[in-house]
């Protein structure tokens, strides 16, 4: 493995080195979380087709729970900027680690796993304040779809601020490694997801009339 | 391969430029679906419902097709990783609007 250790110069080499060998040329790491991140689009489509398939059988019913009744829209869409500005810091912290600044590369990373803090922090406060109003797993279906929906989705961004802090204290002193460039590429791709995700929730369960 | 890599990566002034399209575009969606501002649920209209909803998914669609290229580093990276990603969209999308069609009318799933 010792002479595997001299910096790559191609994604190819990068893989040798990285004892990641591969016949296309890719790393196949991340050709596996692209294809994990390809079942996770089915996986939460689903959830959103249950929710919409739902929808007017729960509105049809006399004790209905609405969803332009019981969601706010202003709080959650400080959530959306929050997770967008996370996918910012990420995408920045990346870049940062690719030029070899290790102070701004910390900098950035932390951020993103702040803001993602912050993101679950608010949704515990949502689902409080909801569960409170009355909105609850076993209240209506809206409240049963709604919570399944957004609850997965905070699941992944918890696991996601999880593997980003492990990334952060794994390559924090040689983030421009070939190695540890892929691991902060690898969880910068699952950050991305979980906001891809958030975009389509957001748009699809809040605002939509 | 190294310069599809490096291809793949965009500067950080094109990343600060998506970050703002995306802020601006979310501030457009929420202003687009207040109440009272297209559509009023208290006064329900379908053409304006229909626009909300067109509006809606069509900047949903920007913001999603920004963070998938530039963020994600969909655009100037290999193809494969576009196909793995697009594909299970395409079967997701297609789920939706065949269950859809399945239970437009049908309200016994739910009792």
């Amino acid at each position: 493995m010792s002479e595997h250790a001299a910096v790559a110069h191609t994604a190819h080499e990068a893989g040798h080195v990285a004892g990641h060998g591969t016949s296309t040329g890719l790393d196949s790491r991340k050709m596996g979380l692209w294809a994990f991140i390809g079942s996770e689009v089915l996986i939460f489509g689903s959830l959103i087709v249950t929710y919409f398939i739902y929808k007017p059988i729960n509105a049809a019913r006399p004790d209905a729970q609405l969803p332009h009744e019981e969601l706010g829209i202003m709080f959650t869409s400080l959530l959306a900027a929050i997770l967008l500005a996370s996918s910012v810091t990420m995408v920045m912290s990346l870049a940062a680690a690719r030029n070899g600044d290790k102070r701004m590369f910390q900098i950035w990373h932390l951020a993103t796993i702040g803001l993602g803090l912050c993101f679950l922090g608010g949704q515990v406060y949502e689902f409080y304040e909801l569960s409170h109003h009355g909105l609850t797993l076993s209240s209506s279906l809206l409240g049963m779809t709604f919570y399944t929906l957004t609850g997965f989705h905070g699941t992944h961004v918890a696991i996601g601020a999880t593997w980003l802090f492990a990334v952060f204290l794994k390559v924090r002193a040689y983030p421009d490694s070939p190695e540890n460039l892929m691991d902060i590429e690898l969880s910068g791709l699952y950050w991305h997801f979980v906001d891809l995700v958030w975009v389509a929730v957001f748009t699809l369960i809040y605002l939509l009339p | 391969m190294a310069a599809t890599h490096d291809g793949a990566h965009s500067s950080t002034r094109t990343y600060w430029t998506v970050g703002v399209i995306l802020a601006i575009v979310t501030a457009i969606e929420v202003v687009a679906a207040l109440p009272g501002v297209i559509y009023d649920p208290a006064q329900p209209d379908p053409t304006s419902q229909v626009i909300v909803l067109i509006a809606l998914l069509i900047m949903m669609l920007i913001k999603g097709a920004l963070v998938a290229m530039f963020f994600m580093h969909l655009k100037g990276d290999s193809r494969i990783f576009l196909l793995l990603f697009l594909v299970p969209l395409l079967m997701a999308t297609s789920m939706f609007f065949a269950l859809q069609v399945i239970f437009a009318n049908h309200g016994g799933i739910a009792g």
